[in-house]
């Protein structure tokens, strides 16, 4: 008698259309435990950031190497990057992006529809949380591993009543990397 | 269509129940309420049967007949103020005109309530008004689909306690999409029947006319005062 599967193991998420209503819950599940956690939703808040955070400085090498994009030569491109490759990758949406400002250091990526929101009804007593936030933290993160310093916020919300929902992204500064002295 | 939706929860307390028209709200939380032994019954009697089938819907529960009285056409043509007519009320208490059982737009109301019950045990209680049209039972089956639909994604609601009243907006509005906003009160064609002769030709005229102009009538609560208390009234 043979041992071992016998099938090949297929691969975790197939499709992610499929997983994502487990995903959608297990975000769902994560916020509300924060929200039990902590007793105001500006606490909430920052701590999903910084969770994203944590998920941006890991997930920007996998993102590097599976999609093959080459160093942005300036913040549109940057933009456009992050949109059509990086969310279309992790979570199946293109937002499109509106509203740069003149001097091309700001712009709003507009999410049709948020993976994360799915089921959501922010209850009366959350009225200042922001549910995604997580997605801000991990922009940030990711953009910081590769020298920029960003700014990221919800400035519209389906959750809300608004429309959109749309992520306000503006430049911050390059970081120059700070090499230790006496090292070329 | 439905004037009264409620979802029960496995141990038989409501999480959700709405009806329209509201004043009688309790009427329709008895109805739910002896809807449940039913459902209990048939759960029961289809025993493995329905865990086989995987059907869900019940089907009919029961149907009841309840009367309902609408605002009598002299009163409100009074309400509205017409002077003549306010007269002639007040003259027809004296005649012994009004004292007539006839007189009262009384008409039958047929209700049927229909039941649901996920493999949770979560049951949907659906309280339908068929008489003016008769639901076929494909509708009520879809209905409760949605229903059904619109209960998972409350539940999927990470800010929703299971076992919690509902309290989502977006169930509330499919609900309140599934039901009547406002029924016409259809007392003013039939009191005319049920009027006299003599006060067929005065009132039939004006409330056509009335009826013409859209009006309303205005409901129980207009028709307080010494004349109306002398009205004959039905107790519900």
């Amino acid at each position: 008698m043979q041992l071992g599967p016998a099938h090949p193991i297929p691969a975790l998420c197939p499709d992610l259309q499929k997983s994502s209503e487990l995903f959608t819950l297990t975000y769902g599940a994560l916020v509300t435990q924060l929200c039990k956690d902590y007793e105001n939703d500006e606490d909430v808040n920052k701590q999903l950031d910084k969770m994203g955070y944590n998920i941006g400085v890991r997930l920007i090498e996998d993102f590097l190497a599976r999609s093959n994009v080459g160093r942005c030569h300036d913040f549109r491109e940057t933009a456009d990057v992050i949109a059509k490759v990086a969310f279309k990758m992790y979570l199946g949406i293109t937002p499109s992006i509106t509203n740069w400002s003149p001097a091309g250091d700001e712009f709003s990526l507009i999410l049709e529809n948020n993976p994360l929101v799915d089921f959501v009804e922010l209850p009366d007593n959350h009225s200042s949380l922001i549910y995604s936030n997580l997605l801000c933290g991990v922009l940030r993160g990711a953009l910081e591993m590769v020298q920029m310093a960003v700014e990221a916020k919800f400035v519209q919300d389906t959750l809300k009543g608004d429309g959109v929902t749309e992520i306000r992204m503006r430049f911050i500064r390059r970081i120059e990397d700070n090499l230790p002295a006496g090292e070329e | 269509m439905a004037v009264c939706v409620a979802v029960i929860a496995k141990e038989n307390y409501p999480l959700y129940i709405r009806s329209v028209p509201t004043e009688n709200e309790l009427k329709f939380h008895y109805m739910v309420h002896t809807s449940l032994d039913v459902v209990d019954e048939k759960i029961s009697a289809m025993g493995k049967a329905l865990v086989d089938q995987r059907e869900l819907y019940l089907g009919l529960l029961y149907p009841t007949e309840d009367y309902k009285v609408y605002p009598h056409t002299w009163q409100w043509l009074r309400v509205w103020g017409f002077p003549a007519v306010a007269g002639l009320c007040t003259v027809m208490p004296c005649l012994g005109l009004s004292q007539s059982p006839r007189i009262k737009s009384v008409f039958p109301n047929q209700l049927c309530s229909y039941g649901y019950v996920t493999n949770s045990k979560v049951k949907f209680v659906m309280v339908v008004d068929s008489s003016n049209t008769a639901l076929r039972d494909n509708e009520i089956r879809s209905m409760f689909r949605k229903l059904h639909n619109s209960y998972t994604d409350v539940m999927c609601n990470p800010f929703y306690n299971p076992g919690d009243r509902i309290q989502s907006r977006a169930f509330d509005g499919m609900v309140t999409s599934m039901m009547i906003q406002a029924r016409q009160p259809r007392g003013s064609c039939v009191s005319w029947l049920s009027l006299g002769i003599a006060e067929k030709v005065w009132v039939g005229a004006l409330a056509t006319h009335m009826g013409c102009l859209g009006l309303k009538s205005t409901g129980k609560e207009g028709l307080k005062g010494p004349l109306s208390s002398q009205w004959p009234r039905r107790r519900d």
